[in-house]
């Protein structure tokens, strides 16, 4: 019995040796490769695609996202998985996803069977290769999962996919201060790792951007350059009116797969200040200035500014007006005033209708300026016979200064002439007082102020008539004058017609003081004249002084 | 020391006394300038390019610096030869009313077409006509214009332009250049060309317009012309325009105007400032300013007479009881 147990056991150990000794030669022709058990029950009904297709021209930017597509069955009605590996190597996983033995694209969800399936990669950074290889594998839901062989799928959207890398924007310059209505010109200097990229340049005014756009749109954009192989350049016609200072601008560069550089550089550049100019001078409307006897009058000087900085820069305009031989640089100080020639350093005002300045985005505006002028401006009219200076005229000049204190004259273009005044004022009567009858007014004259109150020399005329009373008349010769203290007797005779008296009262220099003559009277009463009051007319002609004597 | 009440009316007294002086002075300055008084612009007529038949007109402004009542001025023509050949508007009347510093009055000329070569003379004598303010001899002051004027058989062509203009105008219609040209020979004239160069803002040129296409002005007279560029070819927007006036190959005149170009919607603003025709008085503003400062101080015056009038009893009791003291003091 003993024995049977011992043939027993030998039995049981030949047979675990020779099962052993099976199994070792099963295993012996193996290597380091795993078996990879196909279920010819899961298939592709659709071959897997790039979604979108990327080819050499095409490729999937930097940051971008590559989809993959595919549709596959299961004969057991199995879910299934879209695997899309790097290698062509797979591991089923049993009720599990698949797993990429060498990395995954990507591994989508579960899938129903016959329905399609999709996953997606975004392009890293470190992706820096052209372009890369990719196998999809289907594999099937299951306790005992099994995978398809790999398909690289076929023609544009077939393995491998491609990559396009962000270019880098190295340096950006400009070529210096500009005037308003002048273009600056921006220059970049780029790099792309993808070999055959053109670049475009950018240039923002404020950063961000949207798309391939700075993100204001165009009211925020300078410039954009065409594609340009690695230094692109493009210029900003810069508007007038636009302000004197310092303006930022961000650039960006992009590839010609509108790719943006991974960073911004960012500067400045300068628009100058402009030296204002003066247009549209107007002397009095060009019209000859007639003056008031007396009296102040009013001369206006227009003229239009334009700062191409606009015309809120203007801080300052003024105005000189002056005889012609004075000239502006005559007049060109308030020290210098001289109501006769010169009326220097009027302030104007911006006109509040027609073109005002509205503004830093206006470029142009209109000022008005007062002057006041004095009765005693020398004339510039007529000729050598009779005025001084007849061969001048008077003029202005407009005077502007910006904010950064630019200054710019212009005269006016056609002066006018200032016309002759003659003109006086006299007291109205002439009183003799009480003169007793046969006697005259002797060594006791009345006397006369004349005052010039025009712009000339004069001279006057005299003329008079009878002295009437109740008790008759008093004769016109009994009344005699003269140009300084005389005795009756010794006077002129009056007359009913005109005499000329060369009184010679000059021009008035000073308006406060006109110049004056004194005329002296004198009279005779006849002795047999009854008492009583008698009064007459004598009339005072101012007329035109020789030019000599003013 | 000054008793506080004393004081106080010295000071009051002081500033009544400003007042009356700035309010009179300017009238005491008139005063002393006389009574009346009138001026004639310009202070004659003469003209030494007459041509038989032709005729030219002179304005002459009269003025009076204070026009405080109605007034004539009486035109009297003393010219023998002459007398004939003017003709004045209004008339030999001229109203000069209350108020109106200046009055225009155009003096006519017209030579007869068989004048005879030469120089001819006469005056023009411009009388103030105002109520007499009465005394024994009324004075009455007068300007005498001299008349100068020589007939000739020459032809004398002077022309200059004194003002150019270009309006703004809406695109779809021409660009107008405005000149104002003074005659000044014995011959209708104008000037031969005009050349308007027009650039941006920035002087870039854009556009060259000329035109000899000029409407003339007659002679001795200054007027206003237009010259009309049609199709003018520029965009909307500020131009620079520099303009020249030739009159063959001398160039009269050259300045530089801005203008703009409208859009339709746009309004025209055309902006035009008369020739000087307004005068201010220094002595009318010194007159409101003392009236203003006399009647303050009368009314400060009043107050403190009426309202502070209690302290000053108070404090002039006060004074009374200590010269009553003292009176007393003194009896005693």
């Amino acid at each position: 019995m003993l024995r049977g147990k011992e043939n027993n056991f030998r039995t049981l150990i030949l047979a675990l040796g020779g099962l052993f000794i099976l199994i070792a030669f099963v295993y012996a022709d193996t290597s380091d490769t795993f078996v990879n058990v196909y279920d010819s029950n899961i298939q592709f009904i659709q071959t897997p695609a790039e979604f979108p297709a990327s080819v050499a021209n095409t490729p999937i930017n930097q940051s971008g996202i590559i989809s993959f597509l595919a549709t596959a069955t299961d004969d057991g009605g199995y879910k299934y998985y879209l695997a899309v590996c790097k290698t062509d190597a797979i591991i089923a996983g049993n009720n599990a996803a698949p797993t990429c033995i060498n990395g995954a694209w990507c591994i989508s969800n579960e899938t129903n069977s016959g329905e399609q399936a999709s996953c997606s990669y975004t392009i890293q950074s470190t992706d820096t290769s052209t372009s890369y290889s990719w196998y999809a594998f289907v594999c099937n839901k299951s306790p005992t999962a099994i995978c398809t062989s790999s398909s690289q799928g076929s023609g544009n959207s077939g393995s491998p996919f491609f990559v396009n890398h962000k270019p880098t924007l190295l340096s950006v310059n400009n070529d210096g201060s500009k005037n308003p209505g002048e273009s600056i010109t921006f220059s970049a200097q780029g790099s792309d790792p993808d070999a055959g990229n053109s670049l475009k340049l950018l240039i923002c005014k404020t950063p961000g951007i949207s798309g391939i756009d700075c993100d204001g749109g165009a009211n925020d954009t300078y410039c954009t350059s065409l594609y340009s192989g690695t230094s692109p350049a493009c210029s900003y016609d810069i508007p007038i009116p636009t302000e004197d200072k310092n303006y930022s601008y961000y650039a960006y560069v992009f590839d010609n797969f509108n790719l943006v550089s991974s960073n911004v550089i960012s500067g400045s550049f300068v628009v100058k200040n402009v030296i204002p100019v003066i247009t549209n001078i107007s002397l009095n409307s060009g019209y000859d200035i007639s003056l008031v006897q007396r009296g102040v009058t009013d001369v206006v000087v227009t003229g239009t500014i334009t700062d191409n900085n606009s015309c809120a820069d203007i801080t300052t305009v003024r105005t000189s007006f002056y005889r012609s031989d004075i000239g502006f640089s005559g007049c060109d100080d308030s020290s210098k005033a001289d109501t006769n020639n010169c009326y220097p350093d009027v302030t104007c005002e911006l006109m509040t209708y027609g073109n005002k300045c509205d503004g830093s985005n206006d470029v142009s505006a209109n000022y008005i300026c007062h002057i006041s002028v004095q009765y005693n401006a020398d004339p510039t009219d007529g000729n050598s016979h009779n005025i001084k200076y007849y061969d001048q005229n008077w003029r202005a000049v407009l005077k502007v200064i910006d904010n950064n204190g630019q200054t710019s004259y212009l005269e006016v273009a056609s002066g006018v002439e200032i016309m002759s005044l003659i003109s006086m004022n006299i007291q109205s009567s002439l009183d003799y007082g009480a003169v007793i009858r046969g006697h005259s007014t002797g060594g006791d004259p009345v006397v006369l102020d004349i005052f010039n109150t025009g712009n000339v020399g004069i001279d006057i005329e005299i003329a008079g008539s009878a002295m009437i009373g109740e008790g008759g008349s008093i004769p016109v010769e009994n009344q005699e004058y003269g140009i300084s203290y005389f005795t009756y007797g010794l006077g002129t005779d009056l007359s009913e017609n005109f005499s000329e008296v060369e009184i010679n009262i000059r021009k008035t220099l000073l308006p406060i003081s006109p110049s004056i003559g004194k005329l002296y009277w004198g009279i005779e009463i006849p002795a047999n004249l009854k008492a009583g009051s008698y009064t007459g007319t004598n009339r005072v002609v101012a007329v035109l002084g020789e030019v000599d004597e003013w | 020391m000054m008793a506080p009440k004393k004081s106080y009316i010295y000071k009051f007294i002081g500033v009544i006394l400003i007042s009356l002086l700035i309010y009179l002075g300017p009238i005491v300055a008139r005063c002393n300038a006389g009574d009346s008084g009138i001026g004639a612009s310009p202070a004659y007529i003469r003209n030494d390019n007459l041509l038989p038949g032709s005729s030219f007109e002179e304005e002459i402004i009269l003025s009076r610096s204070n026009p405080d009542k109605d007034a004539q001025a009486v035109i009297e023509i003393d010219a023998k030869d002459i007398a004939s050949w003017i003709t004045l508007n209004p008339g030999s009347i001229v109203s000069l009313p209350q108020g109106e510093e200046r009055v225009s009055m155009k003096v006519s000329i017209k030579v007869p077409s068989d004048a005879k070569i030469g120089s001819y003379v006469g005056y023009l004598r411009i009388k103030l006509q105002e109520v007499s303010s009465g005394g024994q001899i009324q004075v009455i002051p007068a300007v005498r214009l001299d008349v100068n004027l020589t007939v000739v058989n020459t032809e004398y062509k002077v022309i200059k332009v004194q003002l150019a203009q270009i309006y703004d105008y809406i695109i779809s219609d021409p660009l107008t250049l405005q000149l104002k040209i003074k005659n000044e020979g014995n011959v209708d004239a104008e000037p031969s060309k005009v050349k308007v160069d027009v650039k941006s803002l920035n002087n870039t040129p854009i556009a060259t317009l000329e035109s000899t296409n000029i409407p003339t002005v007659k002679a001795f007279a200054i007027d206003e012309v237009t010259v009309t560029f049609t199709n003018p070819g520029l965009v909307l927007g500020d131009y620079f325009a520099d303009v020249y006036v030739y009159d063959g190959t001398q160039q009269l005149y050259k300045d530089t105007i801005t203008f703009t170009v409208l859009g339709q919607s746009e309004d025209v603003t055309i902006t035009t400032t008369g020739a000087a025709d307004t005068t201010r008085l220094l002595g009318q503003i010194l007159v409101i300013v003392g009236v203003i400062l006399l009647i303050v101080s009368i009314i400060v015056g009043l107050i403190y007479f009426l309202f502070l009038k209690k302290n000053a009893k108070k404090r002039e009791g006060s004074f009374v009881s200590l010269t009553g003291q003292r009176e007393e003091n003194k009896k005693n």
